[in-house]
């Protein structure tokens, strides 16, 4: 049969039921907890804003991505297309004016993806942390530490941490004389790794030799942090940039210190993911799985644009993305049944008893009618139920099916719930 | 150690890259150009090839089903991935032009129409030079529309100008360089950086030896 149209799912969006929504709420709940723990307090922010609000942001993400709605007097509203920026407004406006906030968030974010190839493109589930009023390495140090310690907590094995330099770049592009055209092509280039092109386009600029080398040195500073640090020495062409690459260096070495050598790598090529990062940046990936997992960085700016000037540093973990990566190396654990309690409505009474007594002890416990004590019959209509233990509670006596089909006889409700409870 | 795949646009460049991985000590079991596999395996180095359409290739890696990708530049210009483009293999070389029956004609007061295989591609460049343009998707024998009055001129791949010849048209004004391009996904650039650039190295020190090789020839002729 041709189902209308109107009752698919939209492309790009996804249904998520039982286990896969278990799994995935196990996962928030998870994450949340290890933020709660680190101080982060929980904060809200609404599903739609004011368009302006992200269109007249300096640097954020591409207006023809924001999910768009029409308000009554006619003002354009979108879909939270980021989950930081309104966050930064909560921050910035707060009254108490504290020394720095600490917050995380759980939240769905959308985007109007052109490529429609994944189930969750326009609509994925992010938690984060957002880290107010504090610059330098302190807060860098614990935001990156504890998105590591994340996504172990979330399970994951073989993470890979890639960190960058926002300022390392920016600080040498402003002494180069290019329109800033030239600037963002020289800068995608970089970012692709795409040397070749580069040496092409910086043919045709008209850039001092010695600034062409160092720019084609760019897209090669990447690996082990030590071996990049001492390569990227040799390009210092300013103080600017020895102080942002001293950052990450100093950084880089507390996180050795503390353990995290075998998660680190460096990728000075890294520049620019979203255009308001301002420092140390950095990419969470997992082997075998082909997208970022966590995202993050310094964005020193953003408060400022709401009439506080406060440093800030943060990560967005990518929820979908996340179960995505484990769903191919752990099979997701089927939460079934524990109980099936069938009685018929005179014995009513007797079941729910049962039924509430067991699940006070935290078990899962549904509960069936009978018409009539042939229980056996509703037992085998149940397959694919994923029930452990099948418990008829009868006029006279109370029937218990076990796991291995083996039966039990209970003269009594007591008699049963002392059996059980003893185990 | 987990298998590393490699996602191949059928058709020749698969045939070019396979000649190039085998120069590299690369073989791959069962493999010659007629065979209707779509993939193949190297047990020892834990390598597996997989064929796709060209214009699957970036689809394949950026969403990290291939680790890497050998695919035109013109696909990757059409489709643009998120992916590391990070070696020009120097083969499968042609060019992007615009070709029609006449010059274009500036001064012309309706809408100038482009048919093309690569729309964005087409739009992109008429774009930068400041022509507004509509733009007629095609999936084949682009080279009629101009003749059967469908579009004004025709953006499509060039390689030795001999079907334009031979259907009437001309190249009006040459777009872009193309030539094979091998892709990296973002993450396995950094969660397999060891075995990729091992792969990478050894085919840049193959192809920087045979430029060489072609070069002296020329040298000598």
């Amino acid at each position: 049969m041709l189902m209308n149209k109107a009752y698919h799912v939209p492309e790009g969006a996804a249904n998520l039921q039982a286990n896969e929504l278990e799994l995935k709420e196990n996962k928030i709940y998870v994450i949340n907890e290890l933020f709660r723990r680190y101080g982060y307090h929980p904060v809200e922010t609404p599903s739609f804003e004011y368009y302006d609000l992200f269109s007249e942001i300096e640097g954020t993400i591409d207006v023809d991505q924001m999910i768009k709605l029409i308000d009554q007097n006619g003002k354009i509203l979108v879909l939270r297309p980021d989950a930081t920026i309104p966050i930064a407004r909560i921050a910035a406006q707060n009254n108490g004016h504290q020394p720095y906030y600490k917050f995380s968030y759980t939240t769905n974010v959308f985007r109007m993806n052109d490529s429609f190839q994944s189930p969750q493109s326009r609509e994925f589930t992010q938690s984060g942390v957002e880290f107010f009023g504090k610059e330098g390495l302190e807060a860098d140090l614990e935001v990156i530490t504890l998105a590591v310690e994340t996504l172990k907590r979330a399970d994951l094995e073989d993470i890979t941490l890639d960190m960058g330099q926002a300022k390392f770049f920016k600080e040498f592009m402003k002494h180069i004389q290019i329109s800033r055209q030239a600037t963002n092509e020289i800068q995608k280039l970089i970012e692709h790794k795409n040397f070749f092109e580069l040496e092409k386009r910086l043919s045709q600029l008209n850039i001092e030799n010695r600034f062409k080398e160092i720019i084609l040195k760019f897209p090669k500073l990447y690996g082990q942090p030590e071996e990049v640090f001492s390569k990227a020495e040799e390009l210092l062409i300013n103080d600017e940039m020895k102080q942002e690459l001293d950052k990450l260096k100093n950084l880089s070495r507390m996180l050795v210190e503390l353990g995290y050598e075998k998660y680190l790598s460096i990728d000075l090529g890294l520049i620019n993911h979203l255009n308001y990062y301002t420092g140390i940046i950095f990419q969470g990936y997992v082997q075998g799985y082909g997208k970022p997992v966590v995202v993050g960085g310094r964005y020193d700016h953003l408060a400022r644009q709401f009439g506080r000037d406060l440093p800030a540093t943060g990560f967005a973990i990518y929820i979908d993305a996340l179960l995505d990566a484990q769903r191919n190396s752990q099979n997701a654990p089927i939460h079934g049944t524990d109980f099936c309690i069938m009685f018929h409505e005179r014995n009513i009474k007797n079941g729910m008893k049962i039924a509430s007594l067991l699940r006070e002890q935290g078990l899962v416990v549904e509960t069936e009618f009978l018409e009539n004590d042939r229980y056996e019959d509703h037992i085998a209509n149940r397959e694919g139920r994923n029930i452990l233990y099948e418990l008829a509670v009868l006029d006279e006596k109370l029937h218990l099916v076990q796991p291995d089909r083996t039966h039990k006889t209970f003269k009594d409700v007591e008699s049963f719930l002392q059996d059980v409870l003893q185990k | 150690m987990d298998y590393m795949n490699i996602a191949l646009a059928k058709g020749r460049l698969a045939s070019e890259t396979m000649d190039l991985l085998r120069e590299i000590g690369i073989q791959f079991n069962g493999w010659s150009e007629n065979s209707r596999k779509l993939i193949f395996e190297e047990p020892v180095q834990k390598l597996k090839v997989v064929l796709v359409k060209a214009n699957d290739v970036p689809t394949y890696v950026e969403k990290g089903a291939a680790d890497m990708g050998i695919v035109g530049k013109d696909t990757l210009l059409e489709k643009e991935a998120d992916v590391y483009e990070i070696m020009d293999l120097g083969f499968g070389k042609c060019k992007f032009s615009v070709a029609g029956l006449n010059q274009i004609q500036s001064t012309s007061y309706h809408k100038l129409t482009v048919a093309s295989k690569y729309p964005k591609v087409a739009k992109d460049y008429f774009y930068k030079k400041g022509i507004a343009v509509d733009t007629i998707y095609l999936s084949g024998s682009v080279e009629l529309a101009p003749l059967m009055g469908l579009s004004d001129v025709i953006v499509d791949i060039v390689e030795t100008g001999r079907t334009l010849k031979e259907n009437g048209l001309r190249v009006i004004e040459d777009i872009t360089d193309i030539s094979a391009r091998l892709i990296v996904n973002k993450a396995s650039f950094k969660t397999k950086s060891h075995r990729i650039h091992r792969l990478v190295e050894d085919m840049k020190h193959v192809l920087a030896t045979k430029g060489e090789e072609d070069h002296d020839e020329a040298y000598q002729s």
